[in-house]
C-alpha cells in the first residue's frame, strides 16, 4: 500500500475521532445543579483552592460557597454531587491536588449511612459523578474506584434485584454514548452543546431554593444513644480515607449536615460522626439541638423539605462550619481583595443578588 | 434447428426478444416455469433428455447455447 | 458475539490483521480457526452437530467422486462405445451414486429434521393418537438449536448433489470442508453459498486491498444503518401490533404487515449486507441474496429477488429435480387428457413448485402457518399464470395500457400487499391468530387512524417516527439508484475527498447517535438468526 493511503486513513480516522469526541461530548450526561460545580472545576486558577467540601444532596443545600467567601474570604471548592458515592473522594482529591494546595477537607458523611451506599451505587447516580468529572483522562480512575467500592458493598449488604444499579461488567460506562445517544428523542438543548458555567459555585440555586417547610416536630427523633458504633464497611471505608489524609497531608473534618431522616438513619449518622472523633478528628453534628441552636437554625424558617435546608438554612450552617474551621485553626486565610479571586467576588456578588430576589418575590 | 427452437421460444414467451437477448435466464427473463415448460417441449421435439444437470445458465442464456445443447445431447 | 458488537469488530480486525500476515498460501486456516472460534464461542456445545455434518458430506462427496472417476475413465479407455451403451453405463453408474447420494442427504438432514421438527411432530403424533384413547405426554428433546443450521445443512448437502451431477469434484482436505460450511460471517444466516462459487475464493489466499477492504466495511455500515436505524424501530411497531392483536382492527392489521415487511427486509437484507461486507475485506464475493425485492412486479419476481439463494436452492435442489423427473413427465401426461393441453401442462409444475413452497415455508419453522406461508406464495404464483390468459382479456377489454410507469407502479404495490398479507402467517405467533387478524382486517375500514395520532401509539415517537420515515426514503433512493444500474460505493468513490469523507463519517455517527442500541434497546438478534 502506498504511503499515500496510509497517511489518508490516519487522517480520517483521525477526523472521525474529533467527530466521535464532539457528538459524544453533546450527548453526554445533562447538566443539572448539582454538578455544574464539578464539571467546572478546571476553571479555577491553579493554587487557588484552601479546601474542599464532599457529599450528597445534603451538601448541595446546606453549603453555600458564596457564604464562606463573602464573609470570610475562604477558598473553599464544593465537590458534593446528589447521592455522591463515597468512594469518589479520594481520586477527587487526588485531581484537586494537581493544581491546588489542599490543606483540608469537610466530609459530609450522609453518603455512608448504609442505605445512601446502596442508593449511591445506583447507574444513574454513578455516571452522574463520574462523567462530570472534570478531567478527562482521570475519570476512568473515579469510575474504577467507584467499581470498587460497589463491589465490596455489594458483598457486604448484598446487591438489590431490580437492574437500576451498577453493573461492574458493564462496558457502556467507558462509552456514555451507548447510553446516552438515545436522548436524540426528547431533543439536545442548549445546555448540551456549550460548557456549563459555575455561575454560584455550587450554591443552592433550585428551584426550591426559597422553600419552605415548618420541620419543628421532628426534633424528638433524636432521643437514641450515641455509642459510635459502625458496621464493618463503614469503618473500612472511613479508615481508608483516614490513611489517605495521612499520606496526603489533608486534614479532614467530618460533619453531618442538618437532616431529618428516620430515628435509625439519624442514629447511624451520629455514630458515624462519633466514630470519626474517637479517631480523633474534627467533626460537627447537626444532630444536636445545642449546634443547630448555635448556628441560629430555625427549624420552622430554614427547612424546605424533611432532608435539606432551604437557602437561608444553607447559608447559616456554612457560616457555623466557617467559624468552626477558623477556631479550630486550619488553613483558612482570607484572600478576599486578591486578584487571583476576582472571579469569586463576582460569583458571590451574582449570588447574594439572586439570593435577595428570590426571597424578596416569594413575599 | 434453430428455427425450430425459435418457434418454441416465440410461442413459449411472445414477449421476448430472443434473437438479442444475451443473458436470458441470468437477467431472470425467462423464470424457472419457463424452463421447465421449455425442456419439456424440447424434449419431446428433438428427442433428447434435458437433464438437472444440464440446467446451467449458460446453456440457457442465448438461443445459440440452447442450440448447442441440443446438438450435443442429440449425438 | 453477534455481528453487532464490539466483540465483533474486534473479532473481525483480529482476523484480518492475521489472515494478511500469514504467507499467501495458508490464509485460508486463518478463516478456519477465526470460523471455529466463532462458533464454539457463539454455539457453544452444539458445534458438534455442525461438524458432524461436514463429516458425512466431506465422506459423501470422497465416495461419489470415485464413481465420477471410474466412469470417467471407463469413457475414456472405451473410446468407441454406441450412444445406448454410454447410456446403460451412466444408468448403472448413476443408481450406485443416487444410493450414497441418498445415504447422505439422510444423514445430513436427519439432525436438521430431529432437533428442529421433532418436538412438533411428537407433539402432532400424540394429539393424533389421543383420538383414538391413547393417553400420554408427547416426548421431547430439550436441546438448543445449534447455530445457523438451518442454512448450513443446506450449504453442505448443496455440495454433494453438485458432486453427484458431476459439477464439482470432491474436497480431499477436511480441513477446507470445514471452513466451506462453517465460515463466520455467513454461518449465522446465510447467504447459502455454493461450493463451486465460495470455494476458489476461500481457499486462495487474497492479497490485501485497500479498495476491497474500503468497500466492505462501508457495506457493512449502510448494513448497520438499515438494522438499527430501521429494522429494529420497525420492529416496535410490529411487536406492538402482533403482540396485541386482538386490540387491532381494519387498516392497523395491514399496516403491521406492512411494516413487519419492511422491517424483515432491513433486518435481513442488512445483516446480508453486513455478512457481505465482513467478507470483502478478506476478498471474499458473498452470493447476492437480495436484489430490491420490492420492485418486484410479480410475486413469483419477488422471490427470485428475496432471499436468492434459499430460492435458488430450492429451484436447483427441489423444483427442478422434480419437474423434470419421469414420475412428473408421466403425471404430465395424464393431466394433459384430463384437464386440456394449458392446464394439464402446468399442473406437474405447480405441483413441483408446491413442494418447493412447502418446503420454504416448513424450513422457516415446524409450525403450521408456516406451511401455510409457504402455500400462500406458491398459490398466488401458480394461480397468476393460471389466470393469465383471463387477466389478458380483461386488460384488452378495458384498453389499459400496460406499458407506462403507472402500470408498473400498480404491479409493484399490488405485489408488495400480496407478500404483505402472506406476511401476516410467518409473523404472528400462530395459524389461528394469523386467521383471526386476516379476518379483523376486513372487519372495520378505518382509514382515519392513518391521520388522528394512532401511529404514534405502537411504541415509537414522534421523533423517532420521522427518523425511520428519513431512512426508508433514503433506502428508496439508494434503491432505486442501484435499479437503475448505479453502482453506489464507486460513485462515491469518483467523489472529492472531503465529500467522500464527510458521507462516511456522517453515516458513522448517523448510527451511534439514531442507532436503536444501548440501555432501552436489544439490537443483538437478527430475525433470520432464529430459522
Amino acid at each position: 500500500m502506498k504511503n499515500k493511503k496510509w497517511l489518508r486513513s490516519v487522517a480520517f480516522i483521525l477526523l472521525l475521532a474529533v467527530a466521535f469526541v464532539g457528538v459524544s461530548q453533546c450527548y453526554g450526561i445533562p447538566n443539572s445543579y448539582d454538578t455544574r460545580n464539578l464539571a467546572a472545576f478546571d476553571d479555577e486558577k491553579e493554587g487557588t483552592i484552601d479546601g474542599l467540601v464532599f457529599g450528597t444532596s445534603v451538601i448541595g443545600y446546606s453549603w453555600n460557597t458564596p457564604a464562606a467567601w463573602q464573609d470570610y474570604g475562604m477558598a473553599i471548592y464544593h465537590m458534593g454531587t446528589s447521592e455522591q458515592p463515597f468512594a469518589v473522594i479520594r481520586p477527587f482529591m487526588d485531581y484537586a491536588l494537581k493544581k491546588h494546595d489542599i490543606k483540608y477537607a469537610v466530609i459530609d458523611v450522609h453518603g455512608l449511612r448504609s442505605k445512601t451506599v446502596i442508593s449511591s451505587l445506583k447507574a444513574t447516580k454513578v455516571r452522574s459523578a463520574y462523567l462530570n468529572f472534570p478531567g478527562e483522562f482521570s475519570r476512568f480512575k473515579v469510575l474504577h474506584a467507584i467499581f470498587d467500592y460497589a463491589e465490596m458493598a455489594f458483598e457486604f449488604y448484598g446487591k438489590p434485584k431490580d437492574g437500576k444499579y451498577v453493573n461492574l461488567n458493564d462496558k457502556s460506562y467507558y462509552l456514555p454514548l451507548y447510553i446516552f445517544h438515545s436522548r436524540w428523542v426528547d431533543g439536545l438543548k442548549k445546555s448540551d452543546f456549550v460548557t456549563v458555567e459555575n455561575k454560584y459555585m455550587g450554591a443552592n440555586d433550585r428551584k426550591n431554593a426559597f422553600g419552605v417547610m415548618d420541620c419543628s416536630g421532628y426534633l424528638n427523633l433524636w432521643d437514641y444513644e450515641i455509642t459510635g458504633e459502625i458496621d464493618g464497611f463503614q469503618r473500612q471505608q472511613l479508615e481508608m480515607l483516614f490513611e489517605y489524609g495521612k499520606e496526603k497531608n489533608i486534614e479532614l473534618i467530618f460533619i453531618s449536615l442538618p437532616s431529618f431522616r428516620t430515628k435509625d438513619e439519624q442514629r447511624e449518622l451520629s455514630n458515624l460522626i462519633k466514630f470519626c472523633n474517637e479517631q480523633g478528628y474534627d467533626t460537627i453534628d447537626f444532630a444536636d439541638e445545642t449546634v443547630l441552636n448555635e448556628a441560629g437554625i430555625d427549624l420552622k424558617k430554614d427547612f424546605v423539605n424533611k432532608g435539606h435546608l432551604n437557602s437561608r438554612g444553607g447559608i447559616k450552617s456554612t457560616k457555623y462550619v466557617c467559624e468552626f474551621l477558623k477556631e479550630k485553626g486550619y488553613y483558612t486565610p482570607d484572600h478576599r481583595g486578591e486578584e487571583l479571586y476576582k472571579s469569586w467576588n463576582k460569583s458571590a456578588k451574582a449570588y447574594f443578588n439572586f439570593y435577595e430576589n428570590g426571597w424578596k418575590n416569594k413575599k | 434447428m434453430k428455427e425450430k427452437l425459435l418457434t418454441i421460444l416465440r410461442e413459449l414467451r411472445a414477449d421476448v426478444d430472443f434473437e438479442n437477448e444475451t443473458a436470458l435466464v441470468t437477467d431472470g427473463i425467462l423464470d424457472s416455469f419457463d424452463i421447465v415448460s421449455l425442456v419439456a417441449e424440447l424434449n419431446a421435439e428433438f428427442d433428447i433428455t434435458i437433464g438437472v444437470d444440464d440446467l446451467e445458465p449458460e446453456n440457457f442464456d442465448t438461443v445459440d447455447a440452447m442450440a448447442q445443447l441440443i446438438e450435443e445431447l442429440a449425438d | 458475539m453477534t455481528l453487532i458488537s464490539v466483540e465483533f469488530a474486534l473479532f473481525w480486525l483480529v482476523t484480518a490483521l492475521l489472515y494478511f500476515v500469514f504467507p499467501l498460501k495458508y490464509r485460508w486456516t486463518v478463516l478456519l480457526g477465526s470460523s471455529l472460534l466463532f462458533y464454539f464461542w457463539n454455539g457453544l456445545g452444539t458445534g458438534y452437530f455442525m461438524l458432524f455434518t461436514v463429516a458425512a458430506v466431506y465422506v459423501t462427496g470422497l465416495l461419489l467422486d470415485k464413481y465420477n472417476n471410474e466412469h470417467k475413465d471407463y469413457l475414456k479407455s472405451h473410446p468407441d462405445m454406441t450412444r445406448d451403451e454410454k447410456k446403460a453405463l451412466k444408468q448403472k453408474m448413476q443408481k450406485k451414486k443416487r444410493c450414497i447420494l441418498s445415504a447422505g442427504l439422510v444423514v445430513s438432514f436427519a439432525f436438521l429434521v430431529f432437533l428442529k421438527y421433532f418436538n412438533f411432530l411428537s407433539g402432532q403424533a400424540f394429539s393424533v393418537l389421543s383420538l383414538f384413547g391413547v393417553k400420554g405426554t408427547a416426548p421431547k428433546i430439550d436441546l438448543a438449536l445449534p447455530l445457523g443450521i438451518s442454512f448450513y445443512t443446506l450449504q453442505a448437502t448443496s455440495y454433494i448433489v453438485d458432486v453427484y451431477r458431476g459439477k464439482l469434484a470432491a474436497e480431499k482436505n477436511f480441513a477446507k470442508m470445514t471452513l466451506f460450511v462453517s465460515f463466520f460471517p455467513q454461518i449465522i444466516q446465510g447467504p447459502i453459498g455454493r461450493f463451486g462459487h465460495m470455494a476458489p475464493q476461500l481457499f486462495e489466499g487474497h492479497r490485501f486491498d485497500f479498495r476491497e477492504a474500503k468497500f466492505g466495511t462501508q457495506l457493512f455500515l449502510w448494513g448497520l444503518i438499515k438494522k438499527l436505524t430501521l429494522a429494529e424501530y420497525m420492529g416496535i411497531i410490529a411487536d406492538e401490533i402482533f403482540g396485541n392483536y386482538t386490540q387491532y382492527k381494519g387498516l392497523i392489521i395491514l399496516f403491521g404487515a406492512m411494516v413487519y415487511g419492511v422491517q424483515v427486509y432491513a433486518d435481513f437484507s442488512g445483516g446480508m449486507d453486513m455478512i457481505s461486507g465482513v467478507a470483502q475485506v478478506f476478498g471474499i464475493k458473498m452470493a447476492v441474496n437480495f436484489e430490491r425485492p420490492y420492485f418486484a412486479r410479480s410475486v413469483s419476481e419477488f422471490w427470485r429477488r428475496w432471499h436468492i439463494t434459499l430460492g435458488a436452492w430450492m429451484r436447483d435442489y427441489v423444483f427442478y429435480p422434480l419437474s423434470l423427473s419421469k414420475a412428473f413427465a408421466n403425471m404430465g401426461k395424464k393431466t394433459r387428457k384430463v384437464f386440456g393441453t394449458y392446464i394439464g401442462k402446468m399442473l406437474p409444475t405447480f405441483l413441483a413448485s408446491f413442494i418447493a413452497f412447502f418446503l420454504v415455508g416448513v424450513w422457516h419453522g415446524s409450525s403450521y402457518k408456516y406451511v401455510v406461508y409457504g402455500l400462500w406464495n406458491s398459490v398466488i404464483i401458480s394461480g397468476s399464470i393460471l389466470l393469465e390468459p383471463v387477466y389478458k382479456k380483461i386488460i384488452e377489454k378495458l384498453k389499459i395500457n400496460t406499458e407506462c410507469f403507472s402500470w408498473q407502479l400498480f404491479q409493484i404495490l399490488r405485489t408488495f400487499l400480496l407478500v404483505s398479507v402472506g406476511r401476516i402467517f410467518s409473523r404472528a405467533d400462530s395459524l389461528m391468530i394469523s386467521f383471526n387478524m386476516i379476518k379483523n382486517m376486513f372487519s372495520e375500514f378505518n382509514p382515519w387512524v392513518l391521520t388522528n395520532g394512532t401511529l404514534y401509539t405502537f411504541g415509537l415517537q414522534p421523533r423517532q417516527m420521522f427518523l425511520v420515515f428519513l431512512v426508508i426514503i433514503v433506502l428508496f433512493v439508494v434503491s432505486l439508484m442501484q435499479e437503475k444500474g448505479m453502482k453506489i460505493r464507486e460513485s462515491l468513490e469518483k467523489q472529492n475527498m472531503l465529500f467522500q469523507w464527510l458521507v462516511i463519517i456522517g453515516a458513522i455517527i448517523f448510527v451511534a447517535i439514531y442507532g436503536a442500541y444501548g440501555d432501552q434497546f436489544n439490537a443483538a438478534d437478527f430475525v433470520y438468526q432464529q430459522f
